[in-house]
């Protein structure tokens, strides 16, 4: 057995020793399975949640009898968000985003009933799932593990007898991470259960990425407490900085660039926004107003298309035109202000990131939750899958109006086949191969981290070295 | 005994790790009450902003019944055109604890058609992002973070001694062990409380009821006391420093990570809220029964008030009002239901809390501040009522075709919130922090009495 290896079942064996240290990891261990059976439960349910609906929705659609095509458009319909794709490991932000989001005439609306706004217990640091076991619990055990693995020889001056013995500074130190990864794997072995559990291509492609990520991330603690222990005085100033280097980066920092990112891109108020919308949506044709000038306008145009100059004599349903130009004119205003909500959060994301060169938690989050299909690249991929159903369902209907309801406008009833005939909305989330472009600086800021831990514990064994511990 | 207090706070002032971590929450505390305020400022500017726009459509509806001027599909006056807003003014306490209070909408627009299920509709529009990462604001930080500058304070009490095989001198010197511990942990406890104390001073500077504020600091004091008396009773029965703080530390991460997340967990799972998106699909169920019955439901609710003869049967708004009501009528039991399944969730998480004192402690001091849930349900309770009393205030004039006059929009009922009455949570919360403040002296006492320190 080589020195790395006898140095890292030593270390382990000292480690698991202490009926402590079992104790906590089976715990943890006992935990992420938890969390795990749990998100899986709840992601089934959820999912069972929103078939129902889906189908139930659509059969009240088919039921509506003889209507006119424009109470239908104000009817709507549904377009309920499934639950992403591996969200049993990584809810990410989906208690904070709408499930359910009513396509209607006239309207965009945002997506409504958000998970947050029915709990009712307050949390204190975040849900638990089992991404946050690895993501806060894990390094905090691996903090308590691995803080005296190079202090504690230092301040016990048995490095000198360590090294008389033959063994190498490299693969001392080697055998020293090898027994804190070992632990490490041990935590997130479980993870892999995701990949046997994955039910097709995407899930599997994600899977194995996520599960990439926190090895990546893990093995960067790893690292990090390595270089720490190694810089320390002493085994309790390598605690204390470790422990407050956790609190800080995994509690405060997030935090903290969460309020300056809102302060550099303000998020929009609610009121504010719909009052902009319906400002700006009155200036231009809603269909509802034949005394408007510009409705008046459309006529004049319309007429001037099909050369007559009533409009009795046009061949088509005036009404149908001007709610079609309604919506056009809608379709402008909503891209305007929703682009801007976007453009808004798009800062923010940068800001994040920015903060992620000060905390690893913030560039894991943002990528788990990326991968998981649980953050906001995926809900604004869903919303607008929504939208381009709405716009299309809505043209559909208005066009109905133009061709059929001549004379009649607002009293015509179309059959119940026009329903029947629409698409039903079937939403298909994107694959990580379709989307996977975005998550490429939170992965490389990850990286970057990886690189500085590994650079640092190379720093602090030269230093070691250089200061004559080890001579 | 006095030079003894000024030793041991000059020794802890002298440290730079001590000082430096004590910056560290100065600026943390500074920072949490800029977040407060900055919230309370995005509060009051939302709710001025919806009052300012419904006070304005108002006018501007006055001046377009004088003019006779229509504006868009309602004629000038007509009453089902009119709204008005119903907004929650910002809590007294949100400087102290924002929580996740904006995540709540905070105004509504009320008209004829306002139905429950439809009170907040597109309220969604806040940043996720930011809000998945929480608020830092200060009663986060003294539930949270503030244990560990006690841990660090505390958990060398006398450990450091014993490590040292100073106890025995130190004893001699200082007299009893029971004085000793009390003068240091009187002085090591002053320096968080003391940051506390400012910080709260500072809120209500900055505006906080003074009410809330000393309730807020008395509760976040003795949370902090008994956090202290933990760290004393870790520290006399820890072999050393080190394992002393390394039980402090588990005893953190139990009680403010891991319970209340766990409790949190637990809570949905015992007593979760029926599906929302069962709730959309039986509004949709009753909306297309009552599709082909407008007439019917018409003709049914002019029957029972008959002192609407000679109202007009037809027309949008008339047909609208009768089938919003019908709506919300029908959709009443299920709407009941989840409330009455939010309620159980409630109770279990309240009963569950007291397991975490952190948890506890947290929801009573959002309560306190007026950012928890139940100053919201008040909201939302009362700006149903108002909806009611508005429906009732324009019915007549809705169903016979009577337009408002000026004079009449301007006497429109406005909304104005009543603040819910305490139901003694701050007492609760304080007799149970006393409970165990005194349950932690006990065992201090016991085994300072027991061991054989020296």
């Amino acid at each position: 057995m080589n020195s790395w290896a006898l140095t890292a079942r030593s270390e382990l064996r000292q480690m698991l020793r202490d009926g402590r240290v079992r104790v906590a990891l089976i715990t943890l261990l006992a935990l992420f399975a938890t969390t795990l059976a749990v998100g899986s439960a709840q992601q089934s349910r959820y999912d069972s949640n929103v078939r129902d609906a889906v189908k139930a929705d659509r059969d009240i659609w088919d039921r509506q009898g003889v209507r006119n095509p424009h109470s239908v458009a104000h009817f709507g319909q549904y377009a309920f968000k499934p639950s992403g794709a591996i969200s049993l490991f990584d809810p990410g932000l989906t208690p904070w985003l709408g499930t359910a989001l009513w396509m209607e005439a006239h309207y965009q609306n945002t997506a409504a009933y958000r998970t947050v706004d029915d709990q009712v217990a307050p949390t204190l640091i975040s849900n638990l799932s089992a991404a946050f076991v690895l993501q806060y619990l894990a390094p905090l055990l691996l903090i308590f593990l691995g803080y005296a693995l190079i202090a504690r020889e230092r301040e016990r001056h048995t490095l000198k007898l360590v090294l008389a013995n033959g063994a190498s500074l490299g693969a001392w130190a080697g055998g020293k991470f090898l027994s804190l990864s070992v632990i490490a794997a041990a935590l997130w072995l479980p993870s892999l259960a995701l990949i046997a559990v994955a039910g097709n291509a995407d899930e599997r492609a994600r899977s194995f990425a996520l599960v990439g990520a926190y090895a990546a991330y893990l093995l960067m603690l790893c690292a990090l407490i390595l270089a720490v222990s190694a810089k320390a005085r002493t085994a309790r100033s390598a605690l204390l900085a470790l422990l407050c280097g956790w609190v800080v980066m995994a509690l405060v920092v997030p935090r903290v660039a969460a309020m300056v990112a809102e302060r550099a891109a303000p998020s929009a108020d609610a009121g504010q926004f719909w009052r902009d919308v319906r400002a700006a949506l009155r200036q231009g044709v809603n269909g509802h107003d034949p005394a408007d000038e510009r409705e008046k306008l459309l006529l004049e145009k319309t007429l001037a298309k099909y050369g007559v100059t009533r409009e009795k004599d046009l061949p088509v349903s005036f009404a149908g035109i001007a709610l079609q130009a309604g919506e056009d004119h809608g379709n402008e205003v909503f891209d305007h202000f929703y682009n801007q909500l976007q453009a808004a959060e798009a800062r923010q994301r940068t800001v994040l990131r920015v903060a992620s060169l000060v905390s690893p938690w913030i560039a894991l989050r943002g990528l788990s939750a990326g991968i998981a299909g649980t953050d906001a690249e995926h809900h604004a991929h869903y919303v607008h899958a929504a939208e381009i159903y709405r716009r299309d369902l809505q043209r559909y209907l208005n066009d109905n109006i133009t061709q059929n309801a001549k004379g009649t406008d607002f009293d015509y009833q179309a059959g119940v086949e026009t329903w029947r005939q629409t698409p039903v909305f079937s939403y298909r989330a994107p694959a990580l191969r379709e989307i996977g472009d975005s998550y490429v600086p939170d992965a490389l800021l990850l990286l970057g981290w990886i690189l500085a831990a590994v650079i640092a514990s190379i720093l602090s064994m030269r230093e070691l070295v250089r200061e004559g511990a080890l001579t | 005994m006095r030079s003894i207090a000024s030793l041991e706070l000059s020794q802890l002032t002298r440290s730079g790790l001590i000082r430096s971590v004590l910056a560290v929450f100065v600026m943390l505390t500074a920072f949490a009450l800029w977040v407060g305020v900055q919230e309370h400022e995005r509060w009051a500017s939302s709710v001025a902003a919806a009052r300012a726009e419904a006070e304005r459509l108002n006018t501007r509806e006055q001046e377009n019944v004088r003019l006779q001027r229509q504006e868009g599909f309602n004629p000038p006056g007509a009453p089902s055109a009119q709204s008005m807003d119903a907004s929650l003014p910002p809590a007294p306490g949100v400087i102290l604890a924002t929580g996740d209070a904006m995540q709540r909408p905070v105004s509504a627009t009320i008209n004829s058609n306002t139905r429950l299920d439809t009170l907040f509709k597109n309220t969604e529009t806040g940043s996720a992002l930011s809000a998945s990462l929480g608020k830092l604001d200060l009663t986060w930080v003294a539930i949270v973070l503030f244990p560990l500058l006690i841990i660090a304070l505390t958990h060398d009490l006398l450990a450091a001694e014993r490590d040292a095989a100073r106890l025995g001198l130190l004893r001699a010197q200082a007299g009893s062990l029971r004085g000793l511990i009390v003068r240091r942990l009187a002085i090591r406890v002053l320096l968080p409380v003391l940051v506390i104390t400012v910080g709260a001073l500072a809120a209500a500077l900055l505006g906080t009821d003074r009410g809330v504020v000393v309730s807020w600091w008395l509760i976040v004091c003795l949370y902090l006391v008994l956090w202290s008396f933990v760290g004393a009773l870790v520290s006399v029965r820890a072999s050393t420093a080190q394992s002393s703080a390394a039980i402090l530390l588990l005893l953190w991460l139990g009680f403010v990570v891991l319970l209340p997340s766990v409790v949190t967990l637990a809570v949905e799972r015992v007593a979760p809220v029926p599906s929302r998106l069962s709730q959309v699909i039986a509004m949709r169920e009753v909306q297309l029964g009552l599709q082909q019955r407008t007439a019917e439901l018409l003709d049914r609710f002019l029957t029972d008030h008959p002192e609407l003869s000679g109202a007009n049967r037809t027309g949008f708004a008339r047909s609208s009002f009768v089938s919003q009501r019908e709506t919300e009528a029908q959709l009443a039991p299920v709407m009941a239901r989840y409330v009455q399944m939010r309620q159980e969730q409630g109770a279990w998480a309240s009963a569950l809390s007291w397991l975490a004192p952190p948890m506890l402690l947290h929801s009573s001091l959002a309560h306190l501040a007026g950012t928890d849930g139940s100053r919201h349900e008040a909201f939302v309770m009362q700006a149903n009522e108002f909806a009611a009393n508005w429906r009732e205030h324009l019915r007549d004039r809705l169903f016979l075709d009577r337009m408002l006059s000026p004079e009449e929009l301007a006497s429109l009922p406005r909304f104005s919130f009543a603040e819910p009455t305490d139901v003694g949570r701050t007492g609760i919360a304080v007799a149970y922090l006393f409970v165990l403040i005194a349950g932690a002296m006990l065992m201090l006492s016991r085994t300072l009495r027991d061991s054989q320190l020296r």
